[in-house]
């Protein structure tokens, strides 16, 4: 009896919360989305120390030293570059667009986490060249450096340039 | 005594047995349906697909009005004579209340005004009989107000051809957040003396759960004070009719007349015919009534789509949905106002956005204009968090529109996350 009882009060709710009328609504609303357009990339880490070189040798980090944390919620062309034309300290290096060493002059070579030798980019001063093209948004990326020592040098002072990754709206 | 033990056809366990599983097996399937996920694809921004798994809850179905509450709030006393009347307005009676005013009167060709910002809804006669004693046909009419202040000043009902004349006010409430629908009525007459006295007014204004109808009948002598006193509606389940007030109004004054009435609410049913106001008169007599229908509602919109997406955005930028691309369907069964807000100050999402009500762009600082059906640029609405704007005032009855929602993008970002605020159309008795 008293399952039955049970399954009579189930019953009764279910007709009730049925039939119950439903309030007349006095708002709607609208959920509005918008996605910034934002570009912002990061990289660590931010310095590398090729160490003592020595003239014609061409040291290099692993092709994933470096890694880019990519925040941009667009995809992006990113370029690599150096920010002046020479390295700084004593008798400067001149920075070779060619990557091609000389006398005083060095070039810079970046891999964007594949095997050196095969998809190098040239690091260069004028006309970047892109290291990660349609990249997409929010994916990082690595890559690592080479450097093309000099075929001779004028002095033995630590030398330096900037080497800088920028993203645009791909 | 013996005891007999009746023995069924079919087996007593079996049929316990079903009344128990099947009520629940039911109730089970609702709740699985209630919370079985459903699949939904959007494409946001440039090339971005995204699956979403959403429980969708909903409870019972739309309703054309909400369910009002409509009640007596108090009446006054009947008045009565050959000159104008000042009837009395109960002084229970508060802002927002719907004062009816019943006016029997002969001749039936009276032409009564009233004052103190009163309506005439209409009136019923039984002929065109010239007014006597205990002769004439009687008009029956009936003025309304909706309270505009707690302390309503009397009016006063000026009749030049006043042969005798009564009149009472009864006040309705109605619920919080309801709103007065039109006013509706109709009446008629009965030119045959008799004691049995019916009324079957001139149409049917339409009548439903939740109604009130309020109905009085003036009759041509003081003799015909009325009892049992019913309205009734095809297609309608009524209330108990409550004669309001209790006691008839019966004069001698002029050429005698008596009246009566009071209320009944409409419990369930629609109506498929026109009321019947019916009295059982303590003499022969003719006479005419005029019922009216009282109905209170909340506002019932709802708008479609509910999200939109403005993808990515660049700083500065101003992406727009075309002016049409939201509806909105009204239900409502009265004039509303109708505004547009956001329900937050500011933009959810990474570092948010401050919203600016002035739609003034800013750093993280974003603004968003409306606009109802027309050309950007014209007639753009500001949607703000604080006093929002307008979007329709004065939307008539029953009336949908469209509108469009444009961006005002901040001038620059602090991140690239995605940003979301809920725009909120609000309707309101207008």
């Amino acid at each position: 009896m008293r399952r039955f009882i049970l399954g009579a009060i189930l019953a009764l709710m279910l007709v009730v919360g049925l039939a119950a009328p439903a309030m007349a609504l006095t708002t709607a609303d609208v959920t509005v989305t918008a996605t910034p357009s934002y570009i912002s990339i990061s990289v660590l880490p931010t310095t590398n120390d090729f160490g003592v070189v020595a003239a014609s040798s061409t040291p290099s980090t692993t092709t994933t030293y470096f890694t880019i944390d990519n925040n941009s919620s667009v995809v992006t062309d990113q370029t690599i570059a150096v920010t002046t034309t020479t390295w700084s300290g004593g008798v400067t290096w001149t920075h070779s667009d060619t990557c091609t060493p000389g006398a005083d002059t060095a070039g810079l070579m970046a891999n964007k986490g594949g095997t050196w030798g095969t998809g190098d980019i040239i690091v260069k001063n004028a006309s970047p060249n892109p290291i990660a093209e349609n990249q997409p948004a929010t994916t990082d990326y690595s890559f690592g450096l080479k450097l093309y020592a000099p075929t001779s040098f004028s002095d033995g002072v630590q030398k330096q340039i900037i080497v800088r990754v920028t993203a645009v709206t791909g | 005594m013996g005891v007999y033990k009746v023995k069924l056809p079919i087996r007593g366990s079996v049929v316990k047995g079903l009344l128990i599983i099947v009520p629940v097996v039911v109730l089970g399937l609702i709740l699985v349906s209630l919370f079985m996920p459903a699949r939904r694809v959007s494409i946001e921004g440039v090339g971005k697909v995204s699956f979403e798994t959403t429980v969708t809850l909903s409870v019972g179905s739309e309703v054309a009005h909400a369910n009002p509450a409509i009640s007596l709030r108090a009446v006054g006393a009947y008045v009565s004579g050959t000159a104008n009347l000042t009837p009395v307005i109960p002084t229970a009676q508060l802002t927002g209340d719907m004062m009816l005013c019943f006016y029997g009167t002969k001749p039936y060709s009276d032409a009564p005004t009233i004052n103190q910002g009163w309506t005439s809804l209409g009136y019923a006669t039984n002929g065109t009989v010239a007014a006597g004693t205990d002769v004439g046909s009687m008009q029956t009419r009936v003025f309304y107000k909706i309270a505009i202040t707690d302390t309503e000043t009397n009016p006063t009902i000026t009749n030049t051809t006043n042969n005798v004349s009564g009149a009472v006010i009864i006040v309705f409430q109605k619920g919080t957040g309801e709103s007065w629908n039109t006013l509706v009525g109709a009446g008629g007459g009965d030119a045959t003396a008799g004691t049995g006295f019916s009324v079957t007014a001139s149409s049917d204004v339409g009548h439903t759960t939740g109604d009130m109808v309020v109905g009085y009948a003036a009759i041509r002598s003081d003799a015909g004070t009325q009892s049992s006193i019913s309205v009734t509606i095809t297609g309608c389940t009524m209330g108990t009719f409550t004669e309001s007030p209790a006691a008839d109004l019966a004069t001698t004054s002029g050429g005698d007349m008596a009246m009566s009435g009071g209320y009944v609410p409409v419990n369930s049913g629609t109506s498929s015919a026109a009321p019947v106001y019916a009295s059982t008169l303590a003499a022969s007599h003719t006479g005419s009534a005029y019922i009216v229908r009282l109905r209170a509602s909340t506002p019932d919109i709802s708008v479609n789509p509910t999200e939109y997406g403005f993808g990515i955005v660049t700083v500065s930028s101003t992406p727009s949905t075309t002016t049409t691309y939201f509806t909105i369907d009204n239900n409502s069964t009265i004039q509303t106002d109708q505004t547009i807000s956001v329900t937050t100050s500011s933009w959810s999402g990474g570092s948010g956005w401050t919203h600016s009500d002035t739609a003034t762009p800013g750093v993280d600082t974003a603004g968003l204009f409306a606009n109802r059906g027309g050309i950007w640029g014209t007639g753009d609405i500001i949607v703000t968090y604080n006093s929002p704007n307008y979007i329709y005032e004065n939307c008539p009855i029953g009336t949908g529109y469209s509108f469009g929602l444009k961006l005002l993008a901040p001038t620059s970002f602090s991140d690239g996350a995605q940003k979301q605020i809920i725009v909120r159309i609000t309707a309101v008795a207008g």
